[in-house]
């Protein structure tokens, strides 16, 4: 068996030092797995039975059956559909959005860098549904845009489709989501040395060839972590299509109205494993493409 | 100092003794002297009860919680939700809780003060179950027309007047399955009660909404306030299915909106106040059931929501900036607009159950 000598000139075997590694690494992970468990997984098995059950006279019954389910791939799937096409579109821009910023704090903005990263930073702490509301302001019939063209002349009436629209949903939500992209992102370009950059320059490499080629190869990690976090946080989300969607319905909020207004938790619970699955069968698609990503 | 310096140990504990009893005896006695009642109802439902000291009087203190929306009373009760004494649904819901034992009767001679609500509210047939009182009307109002006057000259005379083109794009509802659902039965089926629909007549009233959400609707208002903003920002012109006091609503954003009863009528709504089964402090409850239909309570209920109010007094009192619902033609109002039952929980005859409303409706939501 292997032996090590420490810096103090003890010997301890490799084996041994392994396995009190191995109990540090448990130790440490404790709490994060006790929260995990009590906070995450014993809810959604919790919820996962639940979503068997069915609602008579007010009252949750159990039951086995799978009639909520069954609802929930025909009655909801054209909109559980629709709303990932939305989150997915949200998803995209924003990463790609934040993949163009995160690349110019990280290479080009010099000694703006860090005063371009806390401004970013900055936008998180500027709270939800200001954001939302402030698009309000923006797109409205009497908003910033309308009201600009307007008085340039451009426009006789009010373009009133920037507002109230699936338009509206995707940009504030973007414009919500953008931190969330821009920072994993950036974390993974630190990675990457401006030597390796140049170097492929000097050998001709075209802009987007360096980015093919050795950004987005580097940056895997921190794009799907930014694409899933958008992603997420899009298709769940119900706030935002309600204040600013018009009459468009998405999935977050049909599962809001079972839980609240419709009192039907088990069909809630199934609506959310059946978005909580397709959401993770999202992910995947994205993670394999993301690996099958080859320099040329 | 002195005192105490020349007083012996034993008289020095006895002294601490008698001082630690008669405090403990003054403790429990203080905090026996207030009965707490809890309430869970809509935010501003309990700023009446805080206008005055009546409760204080009484050795009642209130605890208020706000729901977000009716099921969310029979979800809290219906999970063993002990600590709610009062609740404040929506007056079709008060049969269905009395039939799930989640609501108890109130005692007509411990509210006397409903001898001044019109038997128009007091007696609703919805809240006299099996002959016994079930809840206490203390606001009330109807699903009335509202309409921008600076856009729309004359008062609209029928809820058709939103399928005209000229309103194309420019009309909102508020995200209400049972009102919305009520009006369009009523306007394109021939159910004698609107909620009382069958499967045939269900999906007609479906496929009006659905016609008009594609063809004319601009926005699903999450709320009366987003739908009162809506108009405020000259985003939407008239409403599908509203309320009077989003007039006020929107006048305090500064814009000026009008309402309408067209002739086809509407629907009138009635909050009340129910004293929850598993309520330990009936007595007190009942004593908070009165303060709500108070002169004075009702007078800042009417300042605070901008709602209808029950209490005749109260009605004599009011503000005329708020008097804005036809108090003077009761009768009247109610030829307008009808209170009507929940649809059913359970199926018979062919009748549709609140179930498949709710499954309909989010079959529109989704068209």
């Amino acid at each position: 068996m292997k032996a090590s000598r420490l810096p103090d000139g003890q010997v301890i075997r490799d084996g041994a030092m392994r396995i009190r590694g191995q109990w540090s690494v448990a130790w440490m992970m404790t709490p994060v797995a006790i929260i995990f468990t009590l906070l995450f997984i014993l809810p959604s098995l919790n919820y996962f039975v639940l979503s068997f059950w069915r609602v008579a006279a007010f009252r949750v019954v159990p039951d086995f059956s799978y009639a909520n389910y069954a609802r929930a791939l025909g009655q909801h799937l054209p909109v559980l559909l629709y709303t990932f096409k939305l989150a997915l579109l949200t998803a995209m821009m924003t990463t790609v959005l934040g993949f163009l910023l995160a690349y110019v704090i990280r290479f080009r903005a010099g000694r703006l860098a860090p005063f371009l990263l806390l401004v970013t930073l900055l936008t998180l702490f500027g709270g939800y549904l200001m954001k939302v509301y402030a698009w309000k302001t923006i797109l409205g019939n009497e908003g910033v845009i309308n009201t600009a063209l307007l008085g340039l002349g451009l426009i006789d009436q009010p373009i009133t489709s920037l507002f109230y629209s699936p338009g509206a949903v995707v940009v504030t939500l973007v414009h919500f989501l953008l931190p969330f992209a821009v920072l994993p992102i950036f974390s993974s370009l630190r990675g990457v040395e401006e030597a390796e950059i140049e170097s492929a320059r000097d050998l001709g490499a075209s802009g987007w060839r360096v980015v093919s080629d050795i950004l987005v190869p580097r940056c895997r990690t921190g794009i799907l972590a930014a694409f899933s976090l958008c992603f997420l946080a899009a298709v769940g989300d119900y706030v935002t299509p309600a204040i600013v969607g018009g009459t468009i319905s998405m999935f977050g909020r049909i599962i809001e109205s079972q839980f609240g207004q419709a009192f039907n938790a088990p069909l809630g619970a199934a609506l959310s494993f059946v978005m909580l699955f397709a959401s993770a069968l999202v992910l995947l698609t994205a993670s394999l493409l993301l690996r099958l990503w080859r320099p040329r | 100092m002195r005192h105490i310096a020349f007083m012996s140990r034993r008289q020095m504990l006895a002294a601490m003794a008698g001082g630690a009893a008669a405090f403990a005896s003054f403790g429990p006695a203080a905090a026996a002297e207030k009965t707490k009642v809890t309430m869970f109802g809509w935010d501003g439902y309990q700023t009446g009860l805080m206008a005055t000291q009546n409760l204080a009087a009484q050795d009642v203190e209130l605890a208020f919680s706000a729901m977000n929306n009716n099921d969310e009373i029979i979800t809290r009760l219906a999970s063993g939700g002990n600590d709610i004494d009062l609740i404040t649904p929506y007056m079709g819901y008060v049969p269905l809780l009395a039939a799930a034992g989640l609501i108890q009767p109130i005692d007509d001679a411990l509210v006397p003060n409903l001898q001044k609500v019109p038997k128009l509210f007091r007696n609703d047939r919805n809240i006299m179950v099996d002959g016994k009182r079930y809840a206490v009307p203390f606001t009330w109002g109807s699903g009335a027309m509202v309409y921008d006057p600076a856009v729309i000259k004359t008062a609209p005379e029928s809820w058709f007047d939103v399928l005209k083109p000229e309103y194309a794009g420019k009309v909102g509802m508020s995200d209400d399955p049972l009102g919305n659902l009520l009006l369009a039965a009523k306007l394109v089926t021939d159910a004698e009660v609107p909620t009382r629909l069958t499967r045939a007549q269900l999906d007609k009233a479906i496929a009006f909404l659905v016609k008009l959400k594609k063809e004319h609707l601009r926005q699903i208002a999450v709320s009366f306030g987003e739908l009162a903003d809506a108009l405020a920002r000259n985003e939407i012109s008239i409403t599908f299915n509203g309320g009077e006091f989003v007039k006020k609503y929107a006048a305090d954003k500064g814009k000026a909106v009008e309402f309408a009863y067209p002739k086809e009528g509407t629907f009138a709504w009635l909050d009340v106040c129910s004293l929850a089964a598993s309520s330990k402090n009936t007595a007190a409850a009942h004593k908070v059931l009165n303060e709500m239909i108070e002169t004075q309570s009702q007078l800042a209920l009417a300042k605070e929501t901008a709602q209808g109010i029950c209490n005749v007094d109260a009605i004599a009192a009011l503000d005329p900036a708020l008097k804005f619902y036809p108090y003077d033609n009761l009768a009247d109002f109610g030829s307008k607009a009808q209170f009507y039952q929940m649809p059913p929980l359970e199926a018979s005859d062919g009748i549709m159950t609140w179930t498949d409303w709710q499954e309909a409706y989010e079959g529109f939501k989704a068209a």
